[in-house]
Protein backbone atom coordinates (compact mmCIF):
# COMPACT_ATOMS: atom_id res chain seq x y z
CA UNK A 1 0.00 0.00 0.00
CA UNK A 2 1.31 3.38 -0.94
CA UNK A 3 0.32 5.98 1.61
CA UNK A 4 0.54 9.70 1.17
CA UNK A 5 1.40 9.79 -2.51
CA UNK A 6 0.15 13.35 -2.43
CA UNK A 7 1.93 14.14 0.75
CA UNK A 8 4.29 17.07 0.53
CA UNK A 9 7.25 17.30 2.82
CA UNK A 10 8.21 20.81 3.77
CA UNK A 11 11.09 22.06 5.85
CA UNK A 12 11.51 25.52 7.37
CA UNK A 13 14.74 26.95 8.72
CA UNK A 14 13.83 29.06 11.75
CA UNK A 15 15.27 31.06 14.67
CA UNK A 16 15.70 28.91 17.74
CA UNK A 17 14.89 30.27 21.22
CA UNK A 18 14.45 27.32 23.57
CA UNK A 19 16.36 24.13 22.79
CA UNK A 20 14.78 20.72 22.47
CA UNK A 21 12.98 18.40 20.12
CA UNK A 22 9.30 17.70 19.55
CA UNK A 23 7.14 15.55 17.34
CA UNK A 24 3.43 15.53 16.78
CA UNK A 25 0.46 16.87 14.87
CA UNK A 26 0.10 20.57 14.29
CA UNK A 27 -2.48 22.84 15.87
CA UNK A 28 -2.55 25.97 13.72
CA UNK A 29 -3.80 29.37 14.87
CA UNK A 30 -3.77 32.08 12.22
CA UNK A 31 -3.62 35.00 14.68
CA UNK A 32 -1.97 35.78 18.00
CA UNK A 33 -2.96 33.56 20.91
CA UNK A 34 -3.63 34.90 24.41
CA UNK A 35 -2.84 32.03 26.76
CA UNK A 36 -4.70 33.97 29.45
CA UNK A 37 -8.39 33.74 28.52
CA UNK A 38 -8.15 31.72 25.31
CA UNK A 39 -6.61 28.50 26.69
CA UNK A 40 -8.18 26.48 29.52
CA UNK A 41 -5.61 26.46 32.33
CA UNK A 42 -6.54 22.92 33.41
CA UNK A 43 -7.08 21.06 30.14
CA UNK A 44 -4.89 22.94 27.68
CA UNK A 45 -7.82 23.16 25.27
CA UNK A 46 -8.73 26.24 23.27
CA UNK A 47 -12.12 27.93 23.40
CA UNK A 48 -12.95 26.27 20.06
CA UNK A 49 -12.40 22.79 21.55
CA UNK A 50 -9.03 21.96 20.01
CA UNK A 51 -6.43 20.81 22.56
CA UNK A 52 -2.73 21.65 22.63
CA UNK A 53 -1.54 18.64 24.66
CA UNK A 54 1.27 16.80 22.88
CA UNK A 55 0.85 18.81 19.68
CA UNK A 56 3.09 21.35 18.02
CA UNK A 57 1.45 24.75 18.25
CA UNK A 58 1.87 26.98 15.21
CA UNK A 59 0.67 30.59 15.45
CA UNK A 60 1.50 34.11 14.42
CA UNK A 61 2.53 34.85 18.01
CA UNK A 62 1.12 35.45 21.46
CA UNK A 63 -0.54 38.44 23.09
CA UNK A 64 -2.33 39.43 26.29
CA UNK A 65 -1.51 39.29 30.00
CA UNK A 66 1.96 38.34 31.22
CA UNK A 67 0.22 35.62 33.27
CA UNK A 68 0.39 33.75 29.96
CA UNK A 69 3.97 32.73 30.80
CA UNK A 70 2.80 30.93 33.96
CA UNK A 71 0.01 29.23 32.02
CA UNK A 72 2.45 27.85 29.41
CA UNK A 73 4.65 26.65 32.29
CA UNK A 74 1.73 25.09 34.20
CA UNK A 75 0.42 23.22 31.16
CA UNK A 76 3.92 21.88 30.44
CA UNK A 77 4.34 20.63 34.02
CA UNK A 78 1.00 18.79 33.90
CA UNK A 79 1.66 17.34 30.44
CA UNK A 80 -1.25 19.25 28.94
CA UNK A 81 0.77 21.76 26.97
CA UNK A 82 2.16 21.79 23.44
CA UNK A 83 5.28 19.67 22.87
CA UNK A 84 6.74 22.49 20.79
CA UNK A 85 5.83 26.02 19.67
CA UNK A 86 6.54 27.71 16.33
CA UNK A 87 5.57 31.32 15.70
CA UNK A 88 6.10 34.05 13.14
CA UNK A 89 7.01 36.66 15.80
CA UNK A 90 8.41 35.93 19.27
CA UNK A 91 7.49 38.05 22.30
CA UNK A 92 8.61 38.12 25.96
CA UNK A 93 5.51 36.34 27.34
CA UNK A 94 5.95 33.37 25.03
CA UNK A 95 9.73 33.15 25.37
CA UNK A 96 9.57 33.35 29.18
CA UNK A 97 6.82 30.69 29.34
CA UNK A 98 8.72 28.35 27.02
CA UNK A 99 11.95 28.69 29.05
CA UNK A 100 10.05 28.05 32.31
CA UNK A 101 8.25 25.01 30.92
CA UNK A 102 11.24 23.79 28.84
CA UNK A 103 9.07 23.82 25.71
CA UNK A 104 11.08 23.92 22.45
CA UNK A 105 10.38 27.28 20.80
CA UNK A 106 11.22 28.66 17.36
CA UNK A 107 10.21 31.81 15.50
CA UNK A 108 10.52 33.27 12.03
CA UNK A 109 7.91 31.15 10.30
CA UNK A 110 6.97 33.07 7.12
CA UNK A 111 3.39 34.39 7.15
CA UNK A 112 2.49 32.57 3.90
CA UNK A 113 3.79 29.31 5.35
CA UNK A 114 1.50 29.87 8.33
CA UNK A 115 -1.47 30.16 5.94
CA UNK A 116 -0.55 26.90 4.18
CA UNK A 117 -0.21 24.78 7.31
CA UNK A 118 -3.24 23.14 8.86
CA UNK A 119 -4.30 20.98 11.77
CA UNK A 120 -3.34 17.34 11.60
CA UNK A 121 -0.18 17.77 9.50
CA UNK A 122 2.60 15.67 11.05
CA UNK A 123 5.62 17.65 12.13
CA UNK A 124 8.92 17.43 13.90
CA UNK A 125 10.75 20.36 15.45
CA UNK A 126 14.41 20.46 16.38
CA UNK A 127 15.76 23.56 18.14
CA UNK A 128 19.37 24.29 18.87
CA UNK A 129 19.53 28.03 19.37
CA UNK A 130 20.16 30.20 17.46
CA UNK A 131 18.82 27.80 14.80
CA UNK A 132 15.84 25.54 14.42
CA UNK A 133 14.25 23.36 11.79
CA UNK A 134 10.58 22.43 11.39
CA UNK A 135 9.72 19.50 9.11
CA UNK A 136 6.09 19.14 8.14
CA UNK A 137 4.26 16.47 6.20
CA UNK A 138 0.68 17.13 5.21
CA UNK A 139 -1.02 14.17 3.60
CA UNK B 1 23.94 38.34 22.46
CA UNK B 2 27.23 39.31 24.06
CA UNK B 3 27.66 37.78 27.52
CA UNK B 4 30.48 38.37 29.99
CA UNK B 5 32.49 35.39 31.26
CA UNK B 6 30.56 35.54 34.53
CA UNK B 7 27.21 35.54 32.74
CA UNK B 8 28.32 32.59 30.58
CA UNK B 9 29.28 30.70 33.72
CA UNK B 10 25.87 31.24 35.28
CA UNK B 11 24.13 30.25 32.04
CA UNK B 12 26.16 27.03 31.92
CA UNK B 13 24.87 26.07 35.34
CA UNK B 14 28.08 26.47 37.37
CA UNK B 15 26.21 28.45 40.00
CA UNK B 16 23.27 26.14 40.36
CA UNK B 17 20.04 25.38 38.56
CA UNK B 18 18.05 28.33 39.95
CA UNK B 19 20.53 30.88 38.61
CA UNK B 20 20.86 28.99 35.34
CA UNK B 21 17.09 29.03 34.79
CA UNK B 22 16.86 32.71 35.73
CA UNK B 23 19.76 33.63 33.44
CA UNK B 24 18.27 31.63 30.59
CA UNK B 25 14.98 33.49 31.02
CA UNK B 26 16.61 36.91 30.84
CA UNK B 27 18.98 35.97 28.00
CA UNK B 28 16.38 34.25 25.80
CA UNK B 29 13.87 37.08 26.15
CA UNK B 30 16.61 39.63 25.45
CA UNK B 31 17.77 37.71 22.37
CA UNK B 32 14.23 37.47 21.01
CA UNK B 33 13.91 41.26 21.31
CA UNK B 34 17.32 41.84 19.73
CA UNK B 35 19.10 43.17 22.84
CA UNK B 36 22.89 43.31 22.32
CA UNK B 37 23.82 42.52 25.95
CA UNK B 38 22.64 42.46 29.56
CA UNK B 39 22.80 45.28 32.10
CA UNK B 40 23.21 45.09 35.88
CA UNK B 41 20.24 46.35 37.88
CA UNK B 42 20.22 47.76 41.41
CA UNK B 43 16.59 46.95 42.30
CA UNK B 44 14.14 44.34 41.01
CA UNK B 45 10.41 44.70 41.65
CA UNK B 46 8.11 41.80 40.83
CA UNK B 47 4.50 42.35 39.84
CA UNK B 48 1.89 39.64 39.35
CA UNK B 49 2.12 37.99 42.77
CA UNK B 50 -1.60 37.97 43.56
CA UNK B 51 -2.91 34.40 43.67
CA UNK B 52 -6.01 35.68 41.91
CA UNK B 53 -3.81 36.64 38.98
CA UNK B 54 -1.03 34.01 38.70
CA UNK B 55 -3.02 31.13 40.17
CA UNK B 56 -1.73 27.66 40.99
CA UNK B 57 0.80 27.77 38.13
CA UNK B 58 2.44 30.91 39.45
CA UNK B 59 2.59 29.48 42.97
CA UNK B 60 4.08 26.27 41.59
CA UNK B 61 6.84 28.14 39.72
CA UNK B 62 7.73 30.18 42.81
CA UNK B 63 7.75 26.96 44.89
CA UNK B 64 10.06 25.38 42.33
CA UNK B 65 12.47 28.31 42.61
CA UNK B 66 12.50 27.98 46.41
CA UNK B 67 13.17 24.24 46.13
CA UNK B 68 16.11 25.08 43.84
CA UNK B 69 17.34 27.40 46.63
CA UNK B 70 16.95 30.55 44.54
CA UNK B 71 18.12 33.75 46.26
CA UNK B 72 17.81 37.32 45.08
CA UNK B 73 21.15 38.97 44.34
CA UNK B 74 19.98 42.61 44.48
CA UNK B 75 17.50 44.67 46.51
CA UNK B 76 14.16 43.13 45.56
CA UNK B 77 10.56 43.98 46.34
CA UNK B 78 7.14 42.69 45.30
CA UNK B 79 3.74 44.05 44.34
CA UNK B 80 0.48 44.05 46.37
CA UNK B 81 -1.03 40.70 47.32
CA UNK B 82 -4.59 39.56 46.66
CA UNK B 83 -5.60 39.92 50.31
CA UNK B 84 -4.86 42.52 53.01
CA UNK B 85 -1.73 41.73 55.03
CA UNK B 86 -1.03 42.82 58.61
CA UNK B 87 -4.72 43.14 59.35
CA UNK B 88 -6.92 41.38 61.91
CA UNK B 89 -9.77 39.67 60.07
CA UNK B 90 -12.66 41.55 61.76
CA UNK B 91 -11.23 44.73 60.24
CA UNK B 92 -10.85 43.28 56.74
CA UNK B 93 -13.58 44.84 54.59
CA UNK B 94 -12.91 42.31 51.80
CA UNK B 95 -13.89 39.27 53.94
CA UNK B 96 -11.24 37.18 52.19
CA UNK B 97 -11.81 33.46 51.57
CA UNK B 98 -9.55 31.42 53.95
CA UNK B 99 -8.38 29.01 51.21
CA UNK B 100 -7.40 31.95 49.04
CA UNK B 101 -5.64 33.61 51.99
CA UNK B 102 -3.50 30.53 52.69
CA UNK B 103 -2.42 30.28 49.03
CA UNK B 104 -1.57 33.98 48.99
CA UNK B 105 0.41 33.80 52.22
CA UNK B 106 2.38 30.87 50.81
CA UNK B 107 3.42 33.04 47.84
CA UNK B 108 4.49 35.87 50.14
CA UNK B 109 6.42 33.50 52.43
CA UNK B 110 8.22 31.95 49.43
CA UNK B 111 9.26 35.38 48.17
CA UNK B 112 10.59 36.28 51.62
CA UNK B 113 12.51 33.01 51.71
CA UNK B 114 14.21 34.02 48.45
CA UNK B 115 15.31 37.24 50.13
CA UNK B 116 12.64 39.65 48.92
CA UNK B 117 11.98 42.58 51.23
CA UNK B 118 8.53 42.29 52.83
CA UNK B 119 6.94 44.97 50.69
CA UNK B 120 3.60 44.10 49.01
CA UNK B 121 3.38 47.54 47.51
CA UNK B 122 2.99 49.14 44.10
CA UNK B 123 5.21 52.03 45.29
CA UNK B 124 8.69 50.44 45.51
CA UNK B 125 10.19 53.92 45.04
CA UNK B 126 9.01 54.76 48.57
CA UNK B 127 11.07 51.89 50.00
CA UNK B 128 14.20 52.69 48.02
CA UNK B 129 14.09 55.86 45.92
CA UNK B 130 15.97 55.17 42.65
CA UNK B 131 18.93 57.36 41.68
CA UNK B 132 18.95 59.13 38.31
CA UNK B 133 20.48 56.97 35.58
CA UNK B 134 20.23 53.78 37.63
CA UNK B 135 19.08 50.60 35.84
CA UNK B 136 16.13 48.72 37.37
CA UNK B 137 14.03 45.67 36.49
CA UNK B 138 10.54 46.54 37.62
CA UNK B 139 7.13 45.13 36.92
CA UNK B 140 4.03 47.18 37.88
CA UNK B 141 3.19 49.65 35.14
CA UNK B 142 2.61 52.65 37.42
CA UNK B 143 5.90 52.24 39.28
CA UNK B 144 7.79 51.82 36.00
CA UNK B 145 6.40 55.11 34.71
CA UNK B 146 7.22 56.84 38.03
CA UNK B 147 10.81 55.51 38.05
CA UNK B 148 11.46 56.75 34.51
CA UNK B 149 9.50 60.01 34.71
CA UNK B 150 10.10 61.28 38.24
CA UNK B 151 13.39 59.66 39.25
CA UNK B 152 15.19 59.46 35.88
CA UNK B 153 15.99 55.80 36.54
CA UNK B 154 15.82 53.31 33.66
CA UNK B 155 13.42 50.40 33.50
CA UNK B 156 11.15 48.63 31.06
CA UNK B 157 7.88 47.11 32.19
CA UNK B 158 8.98 43.56 32.98
CA UNK B 159 6.52 40.69 33.12
CA UNK B 160 6.31 38.80 36.45
CA UNK B 161 8.64 35.87 35.65
CA UNK B 162 11.25 38.09 34.00
CA UNK B 163 11.40 40.45 36.97
CA UNK B 164 11.74 37.38 39.25
CA UNK B 165 14.61 36.13 37.11
CA UNK B 166 16.21 39.59 37.10
CA UNK B 167 16.04 39.64 40.92
CA UNK B 168 17.92 36.33 41.04
CA UNK B 169 20.68 37.18 38.53
CA UNK B 170 20.75 40.95 39.19
CA UNK B 171 20.56 41.71 35.50
CA UNK B 172 18.13 42.39 32.71
CA UNK B 173 18.44 42.78 28.94
CA UNK B 174 19.72 46.10 27.60
CA UNK B 175 16.78 47.21 25.48
CA UNK B 176 13.90 49.69 25.33
CA UNK B 177 14.00 52.38 28.01
CA UNK B 178 17.48 51.27 29.16
CA UNK B 179 18.84 52.75 25.91
CA UNK B 180 19.30 56.57 25.95
CA UNK B 181 17.92 57.08 22.40
CA UNK B 182 14.59 55.53 23.41
CA UNK B 183 14.21 57.95 26.33
CA UNK B 184 13.81 61.05 24.19
CA UNK B 185 10.38 62.64 24.02
CA UNK B 186 8.68 62.06 20.66
CA UNK B 187 5.18 63.40 21.35
CA UNK B 188 3.97 66.56 23.03
CA UNK B 189 1.24 67.54 25.50
CA UNK B 190 0.46 71.11 26.49
CA UNK B 191 -2.11 71.83 29.18
CA UNK B 192 -3.43 75.35 29.76
CA UNK B 193 -4.44 75.12 33.41
CA UNK B 194 -5.51 78.81 33.64
CA UNK B 195 -5.15 78.89 37.40
CA UNK B 196 -3.67 76.58 39.97
CA UNK B 197 -1.59 73.49 39.34
CA UNK B 198 -3.23 70.11 38.64
CA UNK B 199 -4.17 68.18 41.78
CA UNK B 200 -4.05 64.38 41.97
CA UNK B 201 -7.50 63.90 40.46
CA UNK B 202 -6.89 66.22 37.50
CA UNK B 203 -3.35 64.97 36.95
CA UNK B 204 -4.92 61.51 36.76
CA UNK B 205 -7.47 62.71 34.22
CA UNK B 206 -4.63 64.14 32.15
CA UNK B 207 -2.77 60.82 32.41
CA UNK B 208 -5.87 58.94 31.28
CA UNK B 209 -6.11 61.15 28.17
CA UNK B 210 -2.36 60.90 27.49
CA UNK B 211 -2.47 57.09 27.69
CA UNK B 212 -5.37 56.91 25.26
CA UNK B 213 -4.03 59.40 22.73
CA UNK B 214 -0.26 58.87 22.88
CA UNK B 215 0.20 55.17 23.77
CA UNK B 216 3.65 53.74 22.89
CA UNK B 217 5.30 57.17 22.74
CA UNK B 218 7.40 59.15 25.23
CA UNK B 219 5.25 62.28 25.76
CA UNK B 220 6.77 65.63 26.71
CA UNK B 221 4.31 67.12 29.21
CA UNK B 222 4.07 70.87 29.68
CA UNK B 223 1.70 71.49 32.60
CA UNK B 224 1.80 72.59 36.24
CA UNK B 225 1.42 69.90 38.88
CA UNK B 226 0.74 70.09 42.59
CA UNK B 227 3.64 68.10 44.01
CA UNK B 228 5.05 64.64 43.60
CA UNK B 229 1.76 62.84 44.22
CA UNK B 230 0.19 64.51 41.19
CA UNK B 231 3.06 63.32 38.97
CA UNK B 232 2.55 59.79 40.35
CA UNK B 233 -1.14 60.05 39.54
CA UNK B 234 -0.32 61.15 35.95
CA UNK B 235 2.05 58.20 35.56
CA UNK B 236 -0.32 55.59 37.00
CA UNK B 237 -3.26 56.67 34.84
CA UNK B 238 -1.29 56.91 31.60
CA UNK B 239 0.23 53.45 32.16
CA UNK B 240 -3.28 52.02 32.74
CA UNK B 241 -5.21 53.56 29.84
CA UNK B 242 -2.27 53.20 27.44
CA UNK B 243 1.17 51.75 27.09
CA UNK B 244 3.20 54.61 28.56
CA UNK B 245 6.47 53.65 30.26
CA UNK B 246 7.79 57.17 30.59
CA UNK B 247 6.79 60.81 30.31
CA UNK B 248 9.10 63.77 30.38
CA UNK B 249 7.50 66.41 32.57
CA UNK B 250 8.93 69.83 31.84
CA UNK B 251 11.22 71.12 34.63
CA UNK B 252 10.51 68.00 36.73
CA UNK B 253 11.91 64.93 34.96
CA UNK B 254 15.67 64.42 35.25
CA UNK B 255 15.61 63.48 31.52
CA UNK B 256 14.18 66.89 30.51
CA UNK B 257 16.25 68.16 27.57
CA UNK B 258 13.52 70.40 26.21
CA UNK B 259 10.52 69.59 24.01
CA UNK B 260 10.88 67.40 20.89
CA UNK B 261 11.62 69.30 17.67
CA UNK B 262 9.40 67.05 15.56
CA UNK B 263 6.74 65.46 17.77
CA UNK B 264 4.88 62.57 16.08
CA UNK B 265 1.74 63.82 17.74
CA UNK B 266 0.70 66.89 19.73
CA UNK B 267 -2.12 67.21 22.23
CA UNK B 268 -3.27 70.65 23.39
CA UNK B 269 -5.68 70.61 26.31
CA UNK B 270 -7.63 73.06 28.42
CA UNK B 271 -9.32 72.49 31.76
CA UNK B 272 -12.64 71.97 29.97
CA UNK B 273 -11.15 68.95 28.15
CA UNK B 274 -10.23 67.40 31.51
CA UNK B 275 -13.73 68.21 32.83
CA UNK B 276 -15.27 66.49 29.80
CA UNK B 277 -13.14 63.40 30.43
CA UNK B 278 -14.22 63.43 34.07
CA UNK B 279 -17.88 63.36 33.01
CA UNK B 280 -17.23 60.59 30.51
CA UNK B 281 -15.48 58.34 33.07
CA UNK B 282 -18.01 59.01 35.83
CA UNK B 283 -20.68 56.34 35.46
CA UNK B 284 -22.12 56.95 38.93
CA UNK B 285 -22.81 60.00 41.09
CA UNK B 286 -21.23 60.58 44.48
CA UNK B 287 -24.71 60.01 45.87
CA UNK B 288 -24.80 56.47 44.43
CA UNK B 289 -21.31 55.55 45.64
CA UNK B 290 -21.48 52.98 48.45
CA UNK B 291 -17.90 53.65 49.54
CA UNK B 292 -14.80 55.67 48.74
CA UNK B 293 -11.60 53.95 47.65
CA UNK B 294 -8.18 55.60 47.61
CA UNK B 295 -4.60 54.33 47.56
CA UNK B 296 -4.03 53.19 43.99
CA UNK B 297 -1.06 53.68 43.90
CA UNK B 298 -0.56 53.00 47.63
CA UNK B 299 -0.56 55.66 50.31
CA UNK B 300 1.74 55.68 53.33
CA UNK B 301 0.12 55.88 56.77
CA UNK B 302 0.86 59.62 56.80
CA UNK B 303 -2.05 60.01 54.40
CA UNK B 304 -4.41 58.41 56.91
CA UNK B 305 -3.45 61.04 59.48
CA UNK B 306 -4.09 63.77 56.88
CA UNK B 307 -7.65 62.47 56.47
CA UNK B 308 -8.12 62.32 60.26
CA UNK B 309 -6.81 65.87 60.63
CA UNK B 310 -9.16 67.07 57.93
CA UNK B 311 -12.11 65.38 59.61
CA UNK B 312 -11.35 66.89 63.00
CA UNK B 313 -10.82 70.35 61.47
CA UNK B 314 -14.37 70.07 60.13
CA UNK B 315 -15.72 68.70 63.41
CA UNK B 316 -16.58 65.24 62.01
CA UNK B 317 -16.12 62.21 64.25
CA UNK B 318 -17.11 59.56 61.68
CA UNK B 319 -18.30 58.91 58.13
CA UNK B 320 -21.76 57.59 57.30
CA UNK B 321 -20.37 55.73 54.28
CA UNK B 322 -17.10 53.79 54.49
CA UNK B 323 -13.74 54.95 53.21
CA UNK B 324 -11.22 52.26 52.16
CA UNK B 325 -7.57 53.25 52.07
CA UNK B 326 -4.93 50.96 50.48
CA UNK B 327 -1.59 51.46 52.23
CA UNK B 328 1.85 49.89 52.30
CA UNK B 329 2.04 46.97 54.72
CA UNK B 330 5.59 47.55 55.91
CA UNK B 331 4.65 50.19 58.47
CA UNK B 332 4.43 48.97 62.07
CA UNK B 333 1.40 50.90 63.22
CA UNK B 334 -0.90 49.64 60.47
CA UNK B 335 -2.55 46.83 62.45
CA UNK B 336 -3.20 49.02 65.49
CA UNK B 337 -4.34 51.95 63.37
CA UNK B 338 -6.88 49.78 61.52
CA UNK B 339 -8.50 48.89 64.86
CA UNK B 340 -8.87 52.51 65.88
CA UNK B 341 -10.25 53.60 62.50
CA UNK B 342 -13.11 51.09 62.30
CA UNK B 343 -15.35 53.20 64.56
CA UNK B 344 -14.89 56.10 62.16
CA UNK B 345 -16.00 53.86 59.29
CA UNK B 346 -12.51 53.98 57.76
CA UNK B 347 -10.89 50.70 56.72
CA UNK B 348 -7.29 50.02 55.74
CA UNK B 349 -6.20 47.63 52.99
CA UNK B 350 -2.53 47.08 53.84
CA UNK B 351 -0.42 45.36 51.19
CA UNK B 352 -3.24 44.86 48.74
CA UNK B 353 -5.18 46.79 46.17
CA UNK B 354 -8.70 46.42 44.78
CA UNK B 355 -7.39 45.89 41.25
CA UNK B 356 -5.59 42.63 42.16
CA UNK B 357 -7.62 41.41 45.14
CA UNK B 358 -10.44 38.91 45.30
CA UNK B 359 -13.67 39.63 47.12
CA UNK B 360 -17.21 38.37 47.03
CA UNK B 361 -18.97 41.58 46.34
CA UNK B 362 -17.51 45.05 46.20
CA UNK B 363 -20.40 47.43 45.53
CA UNK B 364 -22.47 48.39 42.54
CA UNK B 365 -20.92 51.86 42.57
CA UNK B 366 -17.88 53.31 44.32
CA UNK B 367 -16.21 56.71 44.48
CA UNK B 368 -12.47 57.09 43.99
CA UNK B 369 -9.78 59.67 43.34
CA UNK B 370 -7.66 57.09 41.48
CA UNK B 371 -7.90 57.14 37.69
CA UNK B 372 -6.04 53.85 37.52
CA UNK B 373 -8.81 52.30 39.62
CA UNK B 374 -11.42 54.08 37.52
CA UNK B 375 -9.90 52.35 34.49
CA UNK B 376 -9.62 48.81 35.91
CA UNK B 377 -12.49 48.38 38.39
CA UNK B 378 -15.34 48.69 35.87
CA UNK B 379 -13.49 46.30 33.53
CA UNK B 380 -12.48 43.68 36.10
CA UNK B 381 -15.20 43.90 38.72
CA UNK B 382 -18.10 45.50 36.89
CA UNK B 383 -18.55 48.42 39.28
CA UNK B 384 -19.67 51.90 38.32
CA UNK B 385 -17.38 54.74 39.34
CA UNK B 386 -17.80 58.28 40.67
CA UNK B 387 -14.70 60.47 40.55
CA UNK B 388 -14.23 62.52 43.69
CA UNK B 389 -11.50 63.82 45.94
CA UNK B 390 -11.25 62.34 49.43
CA UNK B 391 -12.11 65.72 50.96
CA UNK B 392 -15.28 66.04 48.88
CA UNK B 393 -16.33 62.57 50.08
CA UNK B 394 -15.61 63.49 53.71
CA UNK B 395 -17.58 66.72 53.31
CA UNK B 396 -20.54 64.74 51.93
CA UNK B 397 -20.57 61.92 54.48
CA UNK B 398 -18.86 63.29 57.58
CA UNK B 399 -20.99 63.64 60.75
Amino acid sequence: MVRGVDAVMRAYLLRGHVDGEAEGELVVIQGRLSFYGEVDRETGCLNDGRCLGGKILVAEGSRGSTVGSYIIYGLARRGKGPSGIVVAQPDPILVAGAVMGAVPLASGLPKDALRELRDGCRASLAVRSPEAILRVKCG
Amino acid sequence: MFLTKEEERVLSGYEGEAKRLAMELVVRVGEALGAPRLVKVSHAHVSGISYDNIGEEGLQFIRELVELKARVSVFSTFNPAGVPLELDEPYNPLKSDPHFVSKQLEIVAALEKMGFVYSATCTPYELRPPKPGEHLAWGESSAVAVANTLYGAKTNREGGPIALAAAIVGRTYYWGLHVPENRRANSMVVVYTNGGPLDELYAGLLGYLVGEALSDTVPYVRARFRGKKSIISLCAASAASGNIGMCIVEKVSPDDRGPPLHPVEKLTLEMKDLERKREEISTASLDEAELFFTGCPHHGVGYVYEILDYMSSKGYSRLTRPMWIAVRADQREVRELARRLAEKNIFLLPGTCLVVSRFQRLASAIATDSLKSAFYLPRRHGVRVALSTAKAFVDSYGV
